[in-house]
């Protein structure tokens, strides 16, 4: 299975499609950073990184939105382009065969977030004064501050380690994301399910915003701000940092286990 | 090196049904190791299910497919399925770690094997169609399957490289490895094969051994009117089919159906008295077989 997780994750990752990474991380870096600036706050390097990861225009419409043209259809390519042919067979079975792709594709994800997180450093690093500590900014008021209720942002708190808990939250929001138009795309086998879907969804809802609607159609790109969002809606329902990763999970799950069943009888 | 009778492939009532849709019926099939097996018929007769439901790809409906999953199955898909970034070693590395069984050596003789230089560093993406084919052949072959399962293997491929793939097939079949090949270029397969399995309407019309002469029929032609009616007589009392080709304008000639040996007949005919102008034995024509399962219905083709 490691043989087959390491093809897998390199053929994800291994596409000239990623080089748009470092540029769009570079356009939320300077665009994070022109913010800050018109807020007229005192900010470091620090605030480069959570601000670009926290902010719910950036990380919705680039970072989420990349992150799904860049991996979503690893199914469907795999078997519209003959890949399956070669290697399905030479998998120890179906069920681990779907395994290792969604391993895969957490494993992409944790590298486009690491990948990202270096290129906000470096633009921050450019721009922003080096500090060992986080701004007064980020442990006060700061909207990102607000985006995860558990990763408190306290004077002393450790840059590094409040980034890693960042990166590694957003990669398993937008991993989690990603899989559903990934299982999608074995029962429905068009783009459309890789590419629309999922930009519908975000567009959706950032327009369609009610913690009231039923469907809860924008829950996981909204994991991130549930705070943030009840405290500028005036909203009753918030998702707490363990209730949105137990969101995660869950719906994880589900893909999974959905795509386990489709895959058990599925044709490639 | 003499071939073994063991059986690399046994396919038991295999039948596939998608959306109400029969696409296999009954398929009963089996492979011999050192055997190469064509697959023809129409295109939608289902040569490609059937090679996906064997490499496991696809699912049947009913019906067992028997193999050794350890010894491992090669597969030529019907286009390239390749990493364009990497070069070709590099998208045989990987393929190569799947299973782990194999190391840089095997990888280089299956280059080798295919024509392809193990050293090219240029990206598979550059390469041109035959040069792709090549190299699915080489992922196909590196793991010394004992099945090989090729599906359409002379795509882009120029007539060395035909001649190629034709001499490496037959050293794998020397090898002991079993080969199934569909194609629609039918002078290849008559090459290339031992049997040929005919596919029409899901179902397998007919099989047709290649390499004996029960299946070859013989064309006979006679001196005169009265050399055919002797000869017409005499098939009828030994209950063979006589089926005439010509008269009118040159020498009666007939065909007899496969299974007897020239000399024996030659020596027959020549006791009951009849003179016999050419006798010959006519190679199997794949392309009328074809045509015969490809009968016009309604009007159209199917």
């Amino acid at each position: 299975m490691i043989g087959l997780w390491w093809v897998d994750t390199v053929k994800l990752i291994g596409r000239r499609r990623w080089l748009a990474v470092p540029l769009a991380f570079v356009l939320v870096g300077v665009m994070n950073i022109g913010v800050l600036s018109c807020m007229q706050v005192n900010v470091n390097i620090w605030d480069g990184v959570l601000g670009s990861l926290g902010s719910w225009l950036f990380f919705r419409f680039i970072i989420l939105l990349l992150f799904v043209f860049l991996t979503a259809d690893s199914v469907l390519g795999d078997i519209m382009g003959n890949w399956s042919w070669l290697t399905l067979p030479r998998s120890p079975g179906r069920i681990k065969w779907w395994t290792v792709k969604v391993i895969s594709l957490f494993t992409a994800s944790v590298f486009y977030f690491y990948v990202g997180t270096l290129v906000l450093l470096l633009i921050s690093g450019a721009c922003l004064p080096y500090e060992p500590t986080l701004s007064q900014f980020a442990c006060g008021q700061s909207y990102y501050s607000q985006g995860l209720p558990l990763l408190v942002f306290p004077a002393d708190a450790n840059p590094i380690w409040l980034i890693t808990q960042f990166v590694l939250y957003s990669a398993l929001a937008a991993g989690a994301f990603t899989l559903i138009p990934v299982a999608l795309s074995l029962v429905i086998r068009k783009s459309y399910v890789v590419a629309i879907i999922p930009t519908a969804w975000i567009f959706l809802s950032h327009f369609w915003q009610s913690n009231r609607f039923f469907f809860r159609l924008d829950l996981i790109p909204r994991l991130f701000y549930g705070v943030h969002f009840m405290s500028t809606s005036g909203s009753h329902e918030s998702i707490t940092f363990a209730g949105s990763l137990l969101y995660i999970l869950l719906v994880i799950c589900a893909c999974y286990s959905i795509g386990a069943l489709v895959v058990r009888k599925a044709d490639f | 090196m003499k071939r073994t009778v063991e059986k690399v492939l046994t396919i038991t009532r295999l039948n596939k049904v998608i959306r109400r849709k029969t696409i296999l019926k009954d398929i009963n099939l089996s492979l011999q190791a050192g055997e190469i097996m064509g697959l023809i018929g129409p295109n939608g007769a289902g040569k490609s299910t059937l090679l996906k439901i064997v490499s496991g790809t696809a699912i049947a409906t009913s019906g067992r497919v028997a193999y050794n999953r350890n010894a491992g199955v090669g597969i030529l898909p019907e286009s390239p399925a390749l990493l364009p970034a990497m070069n070709a070693r590099q998208n045989l590395e990987l393929l190569a770690s799947i299973r782990g069984v194999i190391g840089k050596q095997e990888i280089f003789e299956a280059l080798e094997a295919v024509g392809l230089d193990p050293y090219n560093k240029k990206a598979v993406g550059n390469y041109s169609l035959g040069m792709k084919q090549r190299l699915m052949l080489a992922q196909a072959i590196m793991e010394k399957p004992k099945l090989l399962l090729l599906d359409e293997p002379t795509n882009g491929l120029d007539p060395l490289g035909i001649i190629d793939l034709r001499q490496l097939l037959f050293r794998l079949a020397d090898e002991g490895v079993g080969i199934i090949i569909a194609s629609h270029l039918l002078n290849e397969i008559e090459r290339m094969c031992h049997r040929v399995a005919v596919i029409s309407n899901g179902s397998i019309w007919r099989e047709v051994n290649l390499r004996t002469d029960e299946e070859q029929s013989i064309e006979i032609s006679v001196r005169t009117a009265a050399d055919w009616e002797r000869l017409a007589h005499w098939a009828s009392e030994r209950q063979l089919q006589l089926t005439v080709i010509s008269g009118a304008h040159s020498f009666p000639s007939g065909m007899l159906p496969g299974g007897q040996r020239v000399s024996e007949i030659v020596e027959l005919l020549t006791t009951a008295g009849i003179a016999i102008e050419g006798i010959r034995r006519v190679p199997i024509s794949l392309e009328a077989f074809f045509l015969e399962c490809s009968q016009l219905e309604d009007g159209v083709y199917r």
